[in-house]
């Protein structure tokens, strides 16, 4: 700030008064260096004698302890005292400013012991405050103050056991009643690691003097200023939280998007990132910069695996298991690398081991991170849309510019690159809050998030308006396959009830009149596609139409069931239909076929028909018929495999006993299902029953279906 | 609800010293099941010449699960290289299978050691 040749002395008003407020009590700050006469005839001479700052009559304001300091690299408890000789050229002394680190001030690289000294001469104004604090900004890494040769503070843990902040706001310490000695500031430096640029330690930024309350008041404005400066960067912080959370609960609804459970990852390590780094939280160092290692390399892990999702690289499974083999070396190597700032740095064996075994896992995961790339080229061969592309393009742009600045920070104490502080200088300045190229890119990113989550809400609103196109076509279909009414059926009384699990069942039964030479008698059709939904109500209607069509050349129902199985050979995609086909003759004569189907019941006993395959799983089967008497008051019954297999919450099955004692009391349709809806309905479930009448008895019948759903 | 399906293979021999291959199932079978079930099957890959199919742990078999065991038995019928048993199935199930027919493509045997003799 200002300059000091050692011949003139000269007084500056306070320029360090900002304050609108303190600007009227007109105080002004003696700024005056003098050398001592017996330094001031020594002038010539090649040691010359420390400067003394003279900060007179203070007030509510605060002076910068600028011009230069005393300054020596090593360790020595006597250099804290105030007559110590630290003349510039005696005994190693030299001097330095106080507003940059030593290493950029001849001590490139420098870590270890180091001393600053000043002499200062302080009065406080009239009726100001007789005490003095003084406000560090930032030193680098441990360091004890002393004021007269007394140690008055000390912030961190000097070795053996060295411990200190990652990064915390700026701390004030009280000088008493200070007025006319030497400021002593003992720092220690750990030594450097991968991305240390050398140009580090000690002060960073020009210490402050002044009363206890204006410190206080300088302390408030810059920690104001940091976080005015960080408005930006906060609420994106907040706002890629949400998204990472957003992400992950959309992830646990629906498995199957794996690309939402990586971009959770993926934004949540950055989240993580601003936790440990940026919050000024009061971590360690060695607590920061350990947990920091294994959370980089999680967002390396999670951009590699969104991009997989993203650019539809999942189907390629040497993609996959590379990406997977990566991503373990990744964690491994980073938490390896984590555990290192475990290790107390402050013995030289341990500290060489540590830049070592740094140096070389740095080098590995800074390999693996050029993975990202690798996997954009090979997504280029995929048609996807827009919103898939920016989302993945931004992810990866903010990823690789994060990694390049930390990878050309790496040994740039050797390469003396400054890339790494270009990347970070502020392109723009939006109301203080600085925005660099790493900013901007994440702000595209968060963008192209919005964009793809809209574009997806649509996509998803329109395919649920088709979906629910296609079920209500359905319905409309079933409405025709599954009788809405049932026709006479002289002699018996009839009813039907019919349960589907889903809007759309996969269960269907005819009841067909016969005509010409059979008139009189009725075709009853009975069966259960494997599966549910539109693909079962689409067989049913396949069933249904061959049914209605063989029925005019057959009413032999082995024969009906031979040829629907030569029809649905090969259709039914490895899926099967269990059919029940029997004739009811007016005399109460009933012959029956099956093809895998539950045997029907008479009164309360299973009727005996062979077992055999359900159809549509060889080319060609032949069926055998079974032939019962039906008598006045019979009950019959009919039933699909939902009724049989109805199952409680624990698992426990319906079962064939549980029937039989159902049929006992000779149920209707509507009633034999209920008692299995009670027990736990799991499939669709249908019911026929049919009862012969003694003569004179008048026949009904009775239908139960539901109402198709409101779509 | 429902379990997830998991087999297991195990050999055995015979009296007469031929060797068996035992797929062992546990869960629920459904068509959540089928890669699983075939994968088993298949990669037997002709290997043995006799399988039996272990359903001591199975709870639930529903109308898709039974669409598989069929399947697997007609590839089997197809290629004509393995005799199947089935044991271990519940009173319930072994009626079901009987009526859709899988006793005319694999025997059922009320226990491994009937099974095994039989074979």
């Amino acid at each position: 700030m200002n300059q000091w040749n050692g011949q003139h002395r000269h007084k500056i008003c306070a320029q360090f008064l900002h304050s609108e407020r303190l600007r009227g009590h007109c105080i002004i700050a003696l700024l005056t260096l003098v050398i001592a006469g017996l330094s001031a005839l020594s002038c010539r001479a090649q040691i010359a004698a420390p400067p003394t700052l003279v900060i007179d009559g203070l007030g509510k304001g605060t002076a910068p302890l600028d011009g230069l300091w005393q300054f020596h690299l090593g360790d020595d408890p006597a250099w804290a005292s105030p007559t110590l000789d630290d003349r510039t050229g005696h005994s190693g002394w030299e001097q330095i400013a106080a507003d940059k680190p030593w290493g950029s001030q001849g001590h490139l690289a420098y870590a270890g012991y180091a001393w600053y000294r000043y002499h200062l001469r302080l009065s406080p104004a009239p009726g100001a405050s007789p005490e003095f604090s003084l406000l560090i900004p930032r030193i680098e890494d441990v360091y004890e103050i002393y004021w007269n040769g007394a140690r008055i503070a000390r912030h961190g843990e000097m070795p053996p056991n060295p411990s200190f902040p990652f990064a915390e706001p700026p701390q004030t310490f009280s000088l008493g009643q200070a007025r006319d000695g030497v400021l002593a500031v003992r720092v220690w430096k750990q030594p450097l690691v991968s991305f240390d640029s050398g140009q580090q330690g000690g002060f960073f930024a020009l210490p402050k003097v002044g009363s206890p309350e204006a410190i206080a008041g300088e302390l408030a404005k810059s920690n104001y200023r940091w976080l005015h400066s960080h408005q930006y960067f906060f609420g994106e912080a907040a706002l890629t939280a949400l998204v990472s959370m957003l992400a992950l609960i959309g992830w646990l609804r629906n498995r199957d998007q794996k690309a939402l459970l990586w971009m959770s990852v993926f934004s949540g390590a950055w989240v993580l990132t601003v936790i440990l780094v940026d919050l000024r939280l009061p971590l360690s160092f060695d607590f920061a910069l350990g947990w920091l290692q294994p959370v980089l390399g999680l967002r390396d892990v999670g951009l590699w695996f969104l991009l997989v999702w993203l650019l539809q690289l999942s189907g390629n499974r040497r993609v996959v298991r590379f990406t997977a083999a990566l991503a373990v070396v990744m964690m491994a190597t980073s938490s390896l690398d984590g555990l290192l700032s475990a290790v107390n740095l402050s013995s030289p064996a341990a500290a060489h081991f540590v830049q070592v075994t740094d140096a070389l896992l740095t080098a590995i995961f800074t390999l693996a991170e050029l993975y990202a790339p690798v996997l954009v080229v090979l997504g280029l061969r995929q048609r996807l849309d827009p919103a898939r592309w920016m989302v993945a393009i931004f992810a990866f742009l903010s990823q690789m510019i994060f990694v390049v600045r930390i990878a050309l920070s790496q040994g740039s104490r050797f390469t003396h690159w400054k890339i790494a502080e270009q990347i970070d200088l502020p392109l723009i300045t939006i109301n203080g809050n600085p925005f660099n190229i790493s900013t901007i890119f994440r702000l595209f990113l968060l963008i192209s998030i919005i964009y793809a989550v809209f574009r997806h809400t649509r996509e998803a609103i329109l395919r649920q308006q088709a979906v629910e196109q296609d079920l209500r076509g359905a319905q409309e279909l079933q409405r025709v396959l599954i009788p809405n009414s049932l026709p006479p059926l002289p002699g018996f009384s009839l009813t039907s009830a019919y349960t589907p699990a889903q809007e759309v069942g996969g269960d269907f039964f005819q009841i067909i009149p016969l005509e010409n030479d059979s008139s009189g008698s009725t075709l009853v059709v009975l069966g259960d596609v494997s599966g549910k939904g539109l693909r079962a109500a689409m067989a049913v209607s396949l069933i249904v139409g061959a049914i209605r069509t063989l029925a005019e050349f057959t009413t032999r129902p082995a024969e009906l069931l031979a040829g629907l199985n030569r029809r649905l050979h090969g259709r039914l995609r490895g899926g099967f239909v269990t059919c029940l086909v029997l004739r009811l003759d007016s005399d109460g004569r009933c012959v029956i076929a099956n093809a895998g189907h539950p045997a029907p019941f008479l009164n309360h006993q299973e009727i005996a028909v062979p077992g055999s395959l359900p159809l549509g799983l060889i080319p060609v089967a032949a069926y055998e018929e079974t032939t019962v008497h039906l008598e006045a008051g019979d009950h019959f019954v009919l039933y699909t495999d939902g009724l049989l297999e109805a199952r409680t919450p624990t698992g426990e099955l319906f079962g064939f006993e549980r029937l039989r004692e159902l049929f006992t009391s000779h149920p209707n349709a509507a009633q034999a299902t209920e008692a299995a809806l009670r027990f736990g309905q799991q499939d669709d479930i249908t019911v026929l029953t049919l009862t012969r009448l003694a003569i004179g008895e008048e026949s009904f019948t009775q239908l139960t279906a539901p109402e198709p759903a409101p779509v | 609800m429902q379990a997830a399906t998991k087999v297991t293979q195990r050999w055995t021999t015979t009296v007469s010293g031929s060797s068996v291959a035992i797929l062992t199932f546990s869960g629920d079978i459904s068509s959540a099941s089928k890669d699983l079930i075939l994968g088993a099957y298949h990669a037997l890959d002709g290997t043995a010449a006799k399988v039996l199919l272990d359903f001591r742990g199975v709870e639930y078999i529903n109308s898709s699960g039974i669409a598989i065991i069929i399947q697997m038995l007609l590839e089997a019928g197809k290629s004509g290289s393995h005799a199947f048993g089935i044991f271990g199935l519940s009173p319930h199930f072994q009626k079901v299978f009987t009526m859709v027919g899988i006793n005319k493509y694999a025997t059922l045997y009320s226990d491994e050691s009937a099974a095994v003799a039989a074979l």
